[in-house]
């Protein structure tokens, strides 16, 4: 980042040297002055650089980023267990806790599989291309409505599965998958407003 | 088997209910219906008051970054010129000692010609 | 109608609810008082239904003026935040790692037991927390929709639910507000299949540790021969081995736990449902993890 700026102030300030080194050969104390203003600058342009920086995080950190209807979404949010209730991973027997080991070392080793999302609209909503997706099975069922929700650039999106119910957004996608896949395909209708209230 | 999970739930009341009757019991119905502004009291015009307060002093806060920030800049801008004017006025101390070398020459020069004339006058 | 269903629709749980100091209207100098209420609420309800109850009594030491009592809301435990949209019951078992066997040999005479919360407010709502944008009607939408959902499970389509009649969903809901048992089970009964026909049991399970996480299992009711009944031992096996190990040499390193007591695990599922399952139509279990203490308990 400083990089990038220093040398953009370079080129900016070698730009004014040439300029009036082509007026007046002998302006050596202009150019020693300008030394001294890019260095302040330099040292003054982290204020300058955070409206820059918050420009290229927002960008790259959005949460959801899709290609040929590969639904990518961050890592699934570790949820803490409050302190207390933690405790207890302190007391196990150590057969409990070989087997805490196994059940973090399994979810690490795991690779993600993915399973199939059809997307079919209700109303006048328009229908989303591609019509088919791909998501992680450990991701939450929010990560889709939000998928929506951009795609379609809508503030409120209801989504329901095989047309009958919504589910509880915390619940793994995987899950309702192999709970109500048809022909190995979770179809997920959506819609503006309340369809199946 | 299922008067195991009778016995075990009225064993797992005596727990909860123990002393139960300190905990008032909740109800989910609101007696007047949904949510209704109460009647104006002091107590609500001061919490307005101290929101528009603590807004204010948010507010103010921010200002003040913001002035910190100007005079930050200023601050600098400060020191830039005053390097700037070191500058220019050794280059003006040496071009004033340039041209007082220039005088003083010329001066010698014009003395040295005028007394060549003079020696030749004589 | 059995008597445990009705202990189940009875239980209720102590809470000592903490108002979130920032909350506190109060001298500066006295910020180290705390402000709480005790309220005791039923075990198998979502506690958010009891927020205007709540929040009525901690009003007048709130420093702001309540617009809605809903919105903006949440509670905590020890700073984590606990999800709405779960029986509150189901969440204490799982949040608090409940051990009722530990739990009934430490009790005495004069001890009281109490789950404490803190009440919090603020704009930004923690990650993953539902927002409640639509008061007490969201709630209820959103319960239809989980007993629209177990209602699938269970008879392979949502059709029974959804064609309830209007006055029969509302009924519905207010037999949970009002606390009806019998109003409860006249409609609950109208979802249940019969016992040859039930095809998968509406199955969530709670776990805490190492992190707090929500399965959903697929449990059909009987093999494919559909003569052999699933039970309960045979389904942690599956899903969890690492605890219930499947060869049943190795002692069991968890206790399941539903409704606050501990399961046997040779009971079929389908009749733990029947009699344990909570108000939303699904059958919570929390997992509670062994420590060394239990096994010399």
């Amino acid at each position: 980042m400083s990089q990038l700026l220093e040398s953009e102030s370079d080129a900016g300030s070698s730009s004014n040297v040439e300029s009036s080194i082509s007026q007046d050969n002998q302006f050596t104390m202009q150019d020693e002055l300008e030394q001294y203003t890019k260095k302040l600058d330099i040292l003054g342009l982290d204020n300058d650089s955070e409206p820059l920086n918050k420009g290229t995080s927002s960008g790259s950190s959005g949460d959801l980023q899709e290609s040929n209807g590969n639904i990518m979404a961050t890592a699934v949010p570790k949820r803490r267990a409050p302190m207390t209730t933690s405790r207890i991973l302190t007391h196990l027997t150590p057969a409990g806790d070989a087997a805490i080991k196994h059940v973090i070392d399994k979810e690490h080793e795991l690779l993600p599989t993915k399973v199939h999302i059809k997307f079919q609209p209700i109303g006048s909503v328009l229908q989303v291309s591609p019509q088919t997706a791909q998501i992680s099975s450990s991701q939450p069922f929010s990560v889709l409505v939000t998928y929506l929700k951009k795609k379609l650039k809508l503030a409120t999106v209801h989504c329901y599965v095989n047309n009958s119910f919504s589910p509880a957004p915390q619940q793994a996608i995987g899950d309702l998958w192999l709970h109500f896949k048809v022909k190995d395909e979770l179809i997920v209708s959506y819609c503006k407003g309340v369809a199946f209230g | 088997m299922e008067r195991i999970l009778q016995q075990k739930l009225i064993e797992r009341d005596a727990i909860e209910k123990n002393f139960s009757e300190l905990f008032e019991t909740a109800s989910a119905l609101q007696e007047n219906g949904e949510f209704q502004q109460e009647l104006p009291d002091p107590l609500t015009d001061m919490r307005k008051e101290l929101a528009s307060r603590e807004r204010n002093i948010a507010d103010l806060v921010a200002t003040l970054k913001l002035k910190n920030k100007d005079s930050e800049r200023l601050n600098d801008e400060i020191i830039t010129l005053n390097i700037e004017n070191n500058l220019l006025q050794e280059r003006y101390e040496k071009v004033r000692q340039e041209r007082d070398d220039i005088v003083a020459r010329w001066l010698k020069k014009a003395q040295l010609e005028a007394d060549t004339m003079n020696e030749t006058l004589d | 109608m059995s008597e445990q269903q009705r202990l189940v629709w009875t239980g209720t749980l102590n809470l000592r609810i903490e108002l979130d100091p920032e909350l506190v209207l109060t001298d500066q100098k006295e910020r180290t008082t705390t402000i709480c209420v005790n309220v005791q609420v039923p075990r198998d309800s979502y506690l958010v239904l009891y927020l205007p109850f709540i929040i009525q009594k901690l009003q007048p030491q709130l420093r702001v003026n309540v617009k809605d009592f809903y919105q903006g809301w949440w509670f905590e435990m020890e700073n984590v935040c606990i999800p709405w949209n779960f029986p509150i019951g189901a969440l204490y078992d799982s949040f608090t790692g409940l051990n009722p066997q530990n739990r009934a040999s430490g009790s005495q005479e004069n001890s009281v037991n109490v789950w404490k919360l803190m009440l919090r407010y603020g704009k930004q709502l923690p990650r993953g927390f539902i927002p409640i944008r639509n008061g007490s009607e969201q709630i209820r939408e959103l319960w239809m929709h989980q007993w629209k959902q177990a209602c699938f499970v269970m008879n392979g389509n949502s059709k029974l639910v959804m064609s309830f009649s209007k006055p029969d969903t509302l009924s519905f809901w207010e037999s949970v507000l009002r606390r009806s048992f019998a109003g409860f089970t006249d409609i609950r009964q109208r979802i249940l299949p019969s016992k040859n026909d039930v095809k998968s049991v509406p199955v969530r399970i709670h776990l805490a540790l190492p992190e707090i996480r929500l399965v959903e299992p697929v449990c059909n009711a009987y093999d494919n021969t559909r003569e052999v009944e699933l039970t309960l031992k045979k389904l942690l096996s599956r899903e969890f081995p690492e605890w219930f190990a499947p060869d049943g040499n190795a002692p069991y390193l968890a206790v399941p736990v539903i409704q606050g007591i501990i399961v046997p695990l040779d009971l079929q599922l389908w009749l733990l449902y029947q009699q344990l399952a909570s108000f939303d139509g699904f059958l919570h279990i929390s997992l509670c993890l062994l420590a060394k203490t239990d096994d010399e308990a």
